[in-house]
Parts: structure tokens; C-alpha cells; sequence
């Protein structure tokens, strides 16, 4: 609820339990404290990425780079496979959140508005399959995938990491809160189903779209154990998995790991920020009541 | 044993100009990073390892237009994973290097024997021990290539300048043995502290609980063994086993003569340790001098160093004692006898003794004898000047090789975990050096012999 | 890892983010009249996609899990064992240690984590909406920064030689500790990791179930004389119940599959202090190749996150409306 008024101490005019300003400056501080702990850790992850070498192994070490370099940038880029990673990255991000968004939101509008016999029992198997971990099916996948000769192909990487059975869950959320007028009224008409679809739901629960394929892509960029069990070849990892193989090669070698995990992480910082509001706002919708 | 004619023949028909004639092959060859300096590199160029798996697959492929060579770098981390991944989907290279093989897979049939394919000359020229280590239940199934490894395990280095400031001796030549009551009295002097504020500034040596090759040398030096000689069953807790582990926990604690901590550190904790000039003796051989020079040539090192090679320490009752143990290439089994002919015939390739030599470049000695005599390492290191007698060196501690993780054809990977908790109670004083071995040989004994 | 991955504190590290407890009385929405049978054929093939999907890499795995739990899977062949897996399972030392240490993992993690997001959110509650927003991304930024790279920083944070924590601690006279390599250590550092990044969907969650109670609530309360205590009680504890029910049951389930740390900065050590129960799955499966072992363990695994997540809805979901 926005303020009525600007207060100096950052407070909510409106709302019936205010802090004084006393306290109002003591929650800044806590609220300080504890978001610095989490944030320090990332500029120190970037100020390392541009300390040279030698001053790494420093100790104690310099707060603020006073030698900036980009060698240690130049030294990732020279990773024999870097490229590959990266690729490989983006490629499983795209797909699998386009398939996801496209199919889950299908799913969800048939489990919303399309009843059929079963439907029921499969919404039911859907929700009981997200309390299993991934972790459980772990093994089994990783046989079926290599029976299938799968392992280390695209194929074995993505097909697995499409089932998304919150995904549909979370469409199924959307879709539901839609008022039921248009669709009937274009049903009347005699539009298809998936003409309806396309022309009346999908532009409705655009916001909800955007939502599902932002933390899809997040998700698949920043995943890890799929793709360390499935891939094999040097040029099929990924980058995260790729971070960890710098790291094993080079234990010592601080500001290569460092700015190697910058070029990671900065794809997805500035997703964060550009559709920052889509993630702090979509985020309850999914849990709101249906 | 001879080459049965008919291999002859089918050798002869590969190598003639009637090859176009042959059948088209591919064979895949999967190798760690060795970092070898190839003809073909610029002057001054770092080796990434890529480029030696590459000039080998085109020279074959020029002597055999009708095979293409399909070489896979794999990574050190994870190489016994990705292999026997690819042998559970049934699909394993056709050619590997035995960085991390497993003895049971002759015992199942996955490998090729090469008992016919080496003529009497090679069983003359491999090293002995070299084609041991292939060696499952009578046959070979191991193109011996590499001798020795890195030097862990084996030798030390020692940082020259460190030991002129301590006033210490380098040990003597021709091969610097220097008993354990001698390392003992260097590493007093090479403990210093140079401006006299209470803490070391420089320690004589480092122990890395993570480093199982350099530990488990250290804890054979009065005459403990890993296991029993008919390798059934794990006896490091033995009376001498438990007087080294104490004698390195008192050099920790008692003398002070390492730093503390070392129940974190691995192997690189050490050479960290030795790059900065914060121990005065390393571990390694002559792949770690390359090392030193690898790191001054990326700028990753400030300030370089000059090492020489020394043999651990030895026990005068017991004799010196290094890390036995060489490498080479297997073969997987293969349906097409073709394909099988050429697979052999590229694992001698990259063994035979021109090509071995190639091993030169990283300061590796082969597992050749012919090969070996030909070595001289002139075109070696840019600032170490005269390697030679560092590599002579080496290669009188290594003549005192003896194997450390018992027979070949055992498969002891389920204990070395155990092995590592063992050092870090050790190290971290967390349990006696009696206790720590005890309770590793009991849980090695269950994990690898399931009692 | 489970706040680290996604939004809604999903899966240790993959694509698969859990839903909230709510829901379960779903009341069908408008929008289904004039159904007929064409509508409900493509019902089927709009649902056939993610459902052959779902067969596939999912069900067809879990009945697989089964079956290969009581077999010995070796490359060329499998045999029938029986009971002999979860028999070695049960007399594994190794592993009844990976369940002590991962339990007290969990138990602590989500307590000090929920507990951090429930202050967070509850201090942001009253503020305006510029410093809402900024906080809650503040926080929520290593949320979207990977397991991976977050196990990266910290295990360089960690180095007992040049770390920056041991810097720091330096400042204040205390010796260099080797944080992840004593045994004392090891697994409070995880810990504290954990608590210290995570959190970040959980203030997000928190903030919005504080905004949804009714103002009225607060002046009823506060005509009644109540001080910020018995307000925190008796108003706005009942009402994010059922956020913190949820929360709590999938931040445990999430963070009992606690992976990507382990396997980045300790291996399980030292002396397998920091060896948890996914590791020694993956040890197991993955390193040494026993699948059959491995899905005995991950059984035992499923059946302990089952028996959690039902102990919890038991003990805190008494008189939460769905």
C-alpha cells in the first residue's frame, strides 16, 4: 500500500501498527545487518574476479581491488570447452522453458476448463508426483535414459527436465481465476478449443506466463545435478557443471573460479532485475487460494 | 610368444597401399590432459593436453587413411565415472588411457588381452613391473606407456635457497638418500623464524591428509605395508604403521617442523605451500619442476624457485622405499576383428618406441628400456638449466619402486575414502595414530572384502 | 539448497518447484459449460503432452526405483537379491551417519532460515513501499544466483589461508580456522551458509501473507490495548499459518536433498562429517556404480521425507483453513 505521505524513516503511514522512529531506525539496521551478510559474499565473489593472481594468495586479503585485471576473464574464455558450456546452458534454459510454458499452460487450460473423465485423477497424480524429490527418482532416470542410449545427447538432458508437473499446477492456478463469460460466450460461437485457447486464454494469463517462464528459465540455467549425472563429454557439460570442473583442475587458481562464476551469474542477475517485479509479485500468486 | 602369422598378415595388408582397399573404421580414444609439448605447438606455447591426443590420432590416421582416430579429452575429475558410464550404456571407447581402470573388467570380459600382439622383443623392452600392473589372471591387457607418475609418492623437492638460508646440506649425489635421523636434523634448521615475533614463518615440510600417495609413503617408511602380500586384507595398523603415523603427528605438534591444519589440505595445500616459499621441501619429481615453470610462464607465480630432487627419507632397517607404478593404454573387447587389429595397432603406436619418447617433453620416463636410453631431456624447461641430474635422480628413487595399493588385480577404490578420515583424525589429533589405523583397516576390510 | 534455486524454495538444484500446501479443496472454476465432446477430446490431447512427459521420465522411473532396489545391477546383467540391498543399507554405518548428519542439518537450517524470513518479513510489514521492494530484492538476489557459484564464494570465503573469513575473524584476535576441514566446523559452516543466503522466496512469501491481513484486525486488536506481542500472537500468527505450514514442509523436504554443497566444497568430509544422505546416493550410484544399493538408499530416503512432511502437517496444520 503505497504512503500517503513521504516519511523520513521509510514507514507506512498507513498501516495501524507503526513503528516509532526509534524503531523505525533499529529495523533499518537489522534489516541492513542481515541483507549485507548476503550480499557481501557477492561483491566478493566480483571483487576477486578482477584481482590478479599473485594478490589472491594474499593474505589478508584486499577488500577493494586496487590492481583490477581482466586476465582472470581471459583465462575463462581460454578454458578449452567454455563455449560449449555455454551453449549447452542456453540451450537447455530455451528449450525447456519454451516447451514447458507452451505445454503446461495446455495442460493447465485442459485441467481448468476442459474436463474429461480422469482428469481429476490425473490432477491429483500430478500434485502427489511434486512432494518426490527429484533426487529420488535420481537413479532410475539415469538408467532409463542410458538404456535409451540417451546419455550424454541432448535428448537425455532435456526431455527429462520438461515433465513439470508444478508447472502445470501453477497454470492450472491461473487459468482458473479467469471469469468464465469470454470463454463461454467464444464457445457459443463456435470457436475450437484451441482457438480459445490461443485467442481468449493465453492473452489473459500473459503476467502468469511471463512468471512460469522466468523462474523456468532460472531454474534450468542455474540446475546442476541432471546435468552432472547425464552428460559426460567435456563439450556436452553445462556451464554450472562447468564451474565445478574449473574448480577441480585449478583448486588454486581463486580469480579464475571467481570471474568464471560471474559469467554465470550475471545472466541471470540481469534477468532478475529487468523482470524484477514479475518475480516478487508472481510469486504469491501460486499460492494464493484458487 | 610370437605373433600368430595370420595377425602378421592382417598387420601387413593394414600397413600396405593396398589400405584404400580396406575397410573404413573408427576408433575412439578417450585421454586425460597430458600436458606433451607436440612438434607441431609454436615456440613457447603452454600445453593444454589436447594437442598431443590430436597429433597422434592425425599421425595414425596419415599411416591409415582408412581409420579415423576419434580422440576424447576427459578431464582428471570424474574420468572412472564417465568410463563406466559409457561401458553400463554399452558403448566404451575403443581405446583408453588406464588413468582410473578397474580390474574387474577383464574379469567380465570387457577388455581385449594383448598377450598376442606383443612380440618377444616388447616383453624384453616393457619394464617389468610396468606390464605387471595389466597383468589379470595370466593376461596382459595393458600397453605399458608412462613409467612412474608425477613424482608423488616417490621424491621430494627442495627448495635450494631455503636450504642455503637454513644451513643445510643438500643431501649428497648421486642419489641424495638421506636417512629419516638426517631429514629429522634438517627439518629443525629449515623451521624458521625469521623475525623472531613467536610465529613460523617458514616450515620444513607439509602433510596433506588429502594426499593419499605422499601419506601413504610417509607411513611406509619404517616397513608398514597397505595390505598383506597375498592382498587379502588390509594390515597398515601394524606396530611400524603406527610409529610413522606418530612420528608425522609429532612432527606436526611436537617439533612444530609443519604447519597445522594439514587435515584440510590436499595435495595442492602442499605445492601451495612450496610455490609461496612456505615450506621448504615439496613433493613431487621431475613433473613438478615443469609445474613450477608452467605456473612462472602464466604468471601465477610471483616469485620463482629453485628446486632440486631428493627421495623420501629412508629407514636404514628397512631401505628406501618409492611408489611403484607406470600406466598405459587398454583395449575394450570388440566384435569386428578388423576393428580389433587396428585398435591394437594404435596402442602400439603410441607405445612403440619412437612415440613413447614423446613422454620426454612433460619429464615423464617411459616404460620402454630402448626408449629411456635414448632419452636426455635437453629440450626441457626454460629457466631450469640442467635437468639431467634431477632426472638421474629420479630415476635411481623410483629403481626402489614397490607397489603402495597392493595387487594390481584388485579393485581397492572403496577404501581410500576410509584411508583419507583415517589421516584427518590423524592430522587433526581427533583419534590416536593406533586408533585412526585401526578403525581404517576395519572399515577397509568390510568395504572391499565385505567382512 | 532449497531456497537457492527458485522462487518457491524448490528442488536442490533442478526444475522442479514444489506447490504450496493449499489447494487441495479445489472448487472447479466458470468457464465449463457448453462442454461437449470435442472439448473434452482436446481436453485429452492439450493434457497429452506433458502427461506422455510425465509417464515417461517420471512414473515409469518411480516403479523402475522399485524394482531396482532389490536387485544387483551390474553392466551386462541384473540379478534378483531380495532384501539384501536395504539390509546392507540398514547395517551401513556410513550411511545411518549421512541421516544424523542431514537431519540435524535440516532441522537447524529451516529453523534459523524460517525464523530469518519471518523477522525480515515482519519488520518490512509496516515500512513503505520503496524500502519493501528494495529489501526484498536485496534478499532475494542470491535466490536466483545458483547453489553451484554460492558453494564457489563460500568455500573461498571458507580457505583456511587466504579466506576472508578468517580475515575477519583476525580482526578480532581469533586464530585462522580451518572451517571445512575440522570435523568441529564443518557442518555448522554449511549451516550457516545456508541461513545466512537462503531465505530470499520466503520474505517474499511471508510479506505477501502479512499484506493480506485485514486492517480492521489490527485496530480491533489495538482498541482492545493489545501490545505488539499479543498482536503478533493472536492476530497475525493464526492467519500466515498456513504460509508457514507450507514453508516449513517443503523447506524440509527441500533441504533434507541438501546435494550441490557437499559435492562442491567438501565430498563429505572430514571424516564425513558434511556426508549427507542425496551424497551417498550419488556416491554410491554415480561413483561406484551399485544402482541397486543406491535405490535402496534413495527408497529409505523418499520414505523419511514421506514421514516428515506427515508428521509435520499433523503437529502444525491443526485449524489451518485450507
Amino acid at each position: 500500500m503505497a504512503a500517503l505521505r513521504f516519511d523520513p524513516f521509510f514507514r507506512d503511514m498507513s498501516h495501524p501498527v507503526k513503528p516509532t522512529p526509534v524503531g523505525a531506525v533499529v529495523i533499518l539496521v537489522v534489516l541492513v545487518v542481515l541483507s549485507l551478510a548476503a550480499i557481501v559474499p557477492l561483491y566478493w565473489m566480483f571483487a576477486t574476479s578482477l584481482t590478479p593472481s599473485a594478490m589472491t594468495v594474499r593474505f589478508p586479503p584486499e577488500l577493494i581491488p586496487t590492481e583490477p585485471t581482466l586476465d582472470n576473464y581471459r583465462a575463462v574464455l581460454r578454458q578449452p570447452n567454455f563455449w560449449n558450456w555455454v551453449r549447452n546452458s542456453v540451450i537447455q534454459a530455451v528449450s525447456v522453458t519454451a516447451v514447458v510454458v507452451a505445454t503446461a499452460s495446455m495442460a493447465g487450460y485442459a485441467l481448468a476448463k476442459l474436463p474429461f473423465p480422469g482428469s481429476r485423477a490425473l490432477f491429483w497424480l500430478f500434485i502427489l508426483s511434486m512432494m518426490l524429490p527429484f533426487e529420488a527418482i535420481l537413479v532410475p532416470l539415469f538408467l532409463v535414459v542410458t538404456r535409451l542410449g540417451l546419455v550424454d545427447t541432448y535428448l537425455g538432458l532435456l526431455l527429462p527436465l520438461m515433465a513439470a508437473p508444478f508447472s502445470i499446477f501453477l497454470m492450472k492456478q491461473f487459468i482458473q481465476t479467469l471469469p468464465s463469460e469470454l470463454i463461454d460466450a467464444a464457445r457459443v460461437d463456435g470457436a475450437s478449443e484451441p482457438r480459445i485457447f490461443w485467442e481468449v486464454v493465453l492473452p489473459l494469463v500473459r503476467p502468469g506466463l511471463a512468471f512460469l517462464g522466468i523462474i523456468t528459465f532460472v531454474a534450468q540455467w542455474n540446475s546442476f545435478v541432471w546435468p552432472l549425472v547425464v552428460t559426460r563429454s567435456s563439450s556436452m557439460r553445462t556451464l554450472q557443471v562447468g564451474l565445478v570442473l574449473i574448480r577441480e583442475q585449478e583448486p588454486l587458481f581463486f580469480g579464475l573460479q571467481m570471474a568464471a562464476a560471474m559469467l554465470a551469474a550475471v545472466p541471470v542477475i540481469v534477468v532478475f532485475f529487468a523482470f524484477q517485479r514479475y518475480f516478487l509479485r508472481g510469486v504469491t500468486v501460486g499460492a494464493l487460494k484458487g | 610368444m610370437r605373433r600368430s602369422p595370420l595377425h602378421v598378415l592382417v598387420a601387413l595388408l593394414a600397413l600396405s597401399p593396398v589400405a584404400a582397399a580396406q575397410p573404413q573404421i573408427e576408433l575412439t580414444w578417450w585421454i586425460n590432459p597430458w600436458r606433451i609439448v607436440t612438434p607441431d605447438m609454436p615456440e613457447g606455447a603452454s600445453p593444454t593436453g589436447e594437442e598431443y591426443a590430436r597429433y597422434m590420432s592425425e599421425r595414425f590416421m596419415e599411416l591409415h587413411p582408412n581409420v579415423t582416430v576419434r580422440y576424447e579429452l576427459v578431464p582428471n575429475a570424474g574420468f572412472g565415472e564417465k568410463v563406466t558410464t559409457a561401458i553400463f550404456a554399452g558403448n566404451p571407447p575403443d581405446v583408453l588411457k588406464d588413468l582410473d581402470w578397474n580390474p574387474d573388467w577383464a574379469r567380465e570380459g570387457l577388455l581385449e588381452p594383448i598377450d598376442t600382439y606383443l612380440t618377444d622383443e616388447d616383453r624384453e623392452d616393457f619394464l617389468p613391473y610396468a606390464l605387471a600392473k595389466g597383468l589379470v589372471d595370466g593376461q596382459h591387457y595393458i600397453w605399458p606407456w608412462n613409467n612412474s607418475n608425477n613424482g608423488m609418492g616417490s621424491t621430494l623437492l627442495l627448495n635450494t635457497a631455503l636450504f642455503e638460508e637454513a644451513g643445510v646440506e643438500i643431501p649428497a649425489l648421486p642419489d641424495r638418500a638421506w636417512t629419516i635421523d638426517e631429514f629429522l636434523a634438517a627439518a629443525e634448521k629449515l623451521t624458521m623464524d625469521r623475525d623472531g615475533d613467536g610465529t613460523t614463518d617458514v616450515y620444513a615440510i607439509t602433510f596433506a591428509a588429502r594426499d593419499v600417495e605422499n601419506m601413504l609413503s610417509w607411513l611406509m617408511r619404517f616397513g608398514a605395508k597397505l595390505m598383506n602380500d597375498e592382498g587379502t586384507e588390509f594390515v597398515l595398523n601394524s606396530e611400524e604403521g603406527v610409529r610413522a603415523l606418530q612420528f608425522i603427528v609429532d612432527l606436526v605438534y611436537e617439533h612444530g617442523y609443519a604447519p597445522r591444519g594439514g587435515e584440510a589440505l590436499d595435495v595442492y595445500g602442499t605445492i601451495e605451500n612450496l610455490h609461496n616459499g612456505r615450506a621448504a621441501i615439496g613433493y613431487g619429481g621431475i613433473y613438478e619442476i615443469g609445474r613450477i615453470d608452467r605456473y612462472l610462464k602464466e604468471g601465477r607465480m610471483a616469485n620463482p624457485i629453485d628446486v632440486v630432487i631428493a627421495p623420501f627419507p629412508h629407514d636404514p632397517a628397512v631401505g628406501p622405499i618409492a611408489y611403484e607404478t607406470s600406466g598405459g593404454f587398454l583395449v575394450f573387447k570388440q566384435q569386428d576383428d578388423y576393428k580389433r587389429e587396428m585398435a591394437m595397432e594404435f596402442a602400439r603406436f603410441l607405445t612403440n618406441t619412437e612415440n613413447i619418447q614423446m613422454l620426454e617433453s612433460l619429464l615423464y620416463i617411459t616404460a620402454r628400456r630402448s626408449a629411456n636410453a635414448q632419452l636426455d631431456f635437453a629440450n626441457v624447461a626454460d629457466y631450469t638449466e640442467d635437468v639431467s641430474t634431477e632426472v638421474q635422480v629420479y630415476q635411481s628413487a623410483i629403481d626402489h619402486g614397490v607397489p603402495f595399493f597392493g595387487p594390481s588385480d584388485l579393485d581397492i577404490s572403496a577404501a581410500i575414502e576410509h584411508f583419507t578420515a583415517a589421516m584427518e583424525a590423524a592430522l587433526s589429533r581427533s583419534k590416536t595414530p593406533q586408533q585412526a589405523l585401526d578403525d581404517f583397516v576395519r572399515e577397509a576390510n568390510r568395504a572391499v572384502f565385505g567382512r | 539448497m532449497s531456497e537457492l534455486t527458485t522462487p518457491l524454495g524448490s528442488a536442490g538444484g533442478d526444475a522442479r518447484p514444489r506447490a504450496p500446501a493449499r489447494g487441495r479443496g479445489q472448487e472447479r472454476g466458470g468457464g465449463t459449460r457448453g462442454v461437449t465432446g470435442t472439448s473434452r477430446a482436446w481436453g485429452v490431447a492439450f493434457v497429452a503432452p506433458q502427461t506422455l512427459l510425465f509417464l515417461a521420465f517420471f512414473l515409469v522411473p518411480v516403479v523402475i526405483a522399485f524394482a531396482l532396489a532389490f536387485m544387483e545391477v551390474r553392466p551386462t546383467r541384473m540379478t534378483w537379491v531380495g532384501l539384501d540391498n536395504f539390509q546392507r543399507v540398514l547395517n551401513d554405518q556410513l550411511f545411518g551417519r549421512a541421516l544424523v548428519n542431514t537431519t540435524v542439518f535440516t532441522a537447524v537450517v529451516v529453523v534459523f532460515w524460517l525464523g530469518k524470513a519471518l523477522l525480515v518479513a515482519y519488520l518490512l510489514d509496516p515500512m513503505n513501499a520503496t524500502l519493501q521492494t528494495f529489501f526484498k530484492s536485496a534478499f532475494y538476489l542470491p535466490a536466483v544466483t545458483s547453489s553451484v557459484i554460492i558453494s564457489l564464494i563460500w568455500l573461498w570465503i571458507f580457505n583456511p589461508t587466504f579466506g576472508l573469513l578468517n580475515a575477519f575473524v583476525g580482526l578480532f584476535g581469533v586464530e585462522p580456522v580451518a572451517w571445512l576441514g575440522n570435523t568441529r566446523t564443518a557442518l555448522p559452516s554449511l549451516m550457516a551458509m545456508q541461513v545466512i543466503m537462503g531465505g530470499g522466496s520466503s520474505i517474499v512469501l511471508l510479506s505477501a501473507a502479512l499484506a493480506r491481513i485485514p486492517r480492521d484486525l489490527y485496530e480491533v486488536a489495538l482498541i482492545d490495548g493489545a501490545k505488539r506481542p499479543t498482536i503478533f500472537a493472536k492476530v497475525i500468527l493464526p492467519l500466515i499459518r498456513p504460509t508457514l505450514l507450507y514453508l516449513v514442509v517443503t523447506g524440509t523436504i527441500n533441504t533434507f536433498q541438501v546435494f550441490e554443497a557437499v559435492y562442491v566444497m567438501t565430498q563429505g568430509g572430514p571424516q564425513f562429517a558434511t556426508t549427507t544422505v542425496v551424497y551417498r546416493i550419488y556416491q554410491e550410484a554415480f561413483q561406484r556404480f551399485n544402482l541397486g544399493v543406491a535405490s535402496a538408499q534413495a527408497i529409505v530416503l523418499f520414505l523419511i521425507t514421506l514421514v516428515l512432511a506427515a508428521v509435520q502437517f499433523r503437529l502444525l496444520g491443526q485449524n489451518v483453513e485450507y
